[in-house]
């Protein structure tokens, strides 16, 4: 009786196990008709991997490919003031700069990004759903994105985006974007590599587009989340970091609650 | 013995070595400086964006100081899968730490790349 107590209990873990092994399948695969993008990715690598702005612009990319103005911008900015310290999150692409897991959830209407780093969570709406525009003036820090298929691609276009001072670069370079800066992504998958082509334009801070190519691996790990930022921790790394400005009076920051 | 030499912290500054390159904190190390501390944990800062390790050490004439130390720019997952947890130091726990200086002259220490590390009081390596 007792055994077969413990048989019956095994079976029921099993099958709830395989149930939810089905439901994870199902749960990631894309619906009928669409190139299977699906998936959670991570160990990303530039192709090639010598890229001034893959996975985020470096000095030299800074220097050869920002206007006047973007130079101008970056000389002038202090580390002191750039938002992360505030755990506010990166935006897209320098997002791609950090080499956390991104998933992918494909469904009828829409396209879900899920990123580990900054808890980020990002919606494409699939073009000819009769999803409504956001009205004028509406700005986001990761844009607003519609999409479609080509082919095996989808095809992310993305523009809105708030203006941000480490768009393009963070840590010490801090190459800003503006509110003109457009993206397109271009998703194909080749068994278990998801491919990336990143084209970015910005005729503010951008002397013509950058684009770049990125390779993603499928994982088994699920997400670390939530990424949980510690506005404490995240100011504690301002304690190395000399101010550009120390005549300045000493910036006392408040974290909300 | 060991606990009183470790409580009696010491900076050793350490000549110039190869450490590879850094991302993620460009410039805010110095990466061809190797700093020892002899020290005893204060927090460990388990969380993101980038865990810290705070430890109290003194300088050569005694005075001492909270530094703290970095992972190069880990955060808490990657630290994981190197087999960091919120467990790994424990307050008031004695360690010898080489790192890079930060190259502002604040008490900061970067832990990334050949020559630098954690050891516990017993020898062994951290994680």
């Amino acid at each position: 009786m007792k055994l077969s107590a413990v048989t019956w209990a095994c079976s029921v873990a099993l099958a709830a196990a395989c149930l939810g092994a089905v439901v994870l399948a199902q749960s990631q695969a894309p619906p009928a008709g669409m190139p299977n993008v699906s998936g959670t990715y991570s160990g990303r690598r530039c192709v090639p991997a010598n890229s001034d702005v893959c996975p985020e612009m470096n000095a030299r990319g800074a220097e050869r490919l920002m206007t006047a103005r973007g130079k101008a911008l970056i000389a002038a900015f202090d580390e002191v003031a750039a938002p992360k310290y505030d755990c506010s999150p990166a935006t897209l692409p320098i997002i791609f700069g950090d080499p956390w897991a991104v998933k992918i959830e494909q469904l009828p209407d829409r396209v879900n990004f899920t990123y580990e780093k900054d808890d980020v969570t990002r919606t494409v709406w699939l073009e000819g759903k009769g999803h409504q525009p956001p009205r004028n003036g509406l700005l986001f820090m990761h844009g607003y994105s519609t999409g479609r298929y080509e082919g095996n691609q989808l095809v992310v276009e993305t523009s809105r985006f708030t203006f941000d001072p480490e768009g393009y670069a963070g840590d010490a370079i801090n190459a800003p974007s503006s509110t003109q800066k457009r993206l397109v992504e271009r998703y194909s998958r080749q068994a278990d590599t998801l491919r990336l082509e990143l084209t970015a334009e910005d005729p503010v801070f951008l002397i013509g587009p950058i684009t770049y190519t990125m390779e993603l691996r499928v994982t088994a790990e699920p997400l670390s989340l939530p990424w949980g930022c510690d506005p404490e921790a995240a100011q504690r790394n301002l304690h190395v970091v000399k101010s550009k400005y120390p005549q300045d009076p000493p910036i006392i920051r408040k974290n909300p609650r | 013995m060991m606990k009183t030499s470790a409580l009696v912290a010491a900076v050793i500054l350490c000549s110039a070595l190869d450490a590879g390159a850094h991302h993620g904190q460009v410039g805010l190390f110095d990466d061809a400086r190797i700093t020892e501390l002899k020290a005893v944990v204060k927090r460990w800062i388990f969380t993101n964006p980038h865990p810290i390790l705070v430890v109290e050490a003194a300088d050569e004439k005694g005075v001492k100081a909270d530094w703290d130390v970095y992972f190069g720019p880990a955060a808490v997952p990657s630290l994981r899968r190197q087999g960091f947890s919120i467990e790994t130091f424990k307050t008031g726990e004695a360690l010898v730490i080489k790192g890079h200086p930060a190259t502002s002259g604040a008490p900061g220490l970067d832990v990334l790349g050949k020559g630098t590390g954690v050891v516990r009081a017993d020898g062994r390596a951290v994680p």
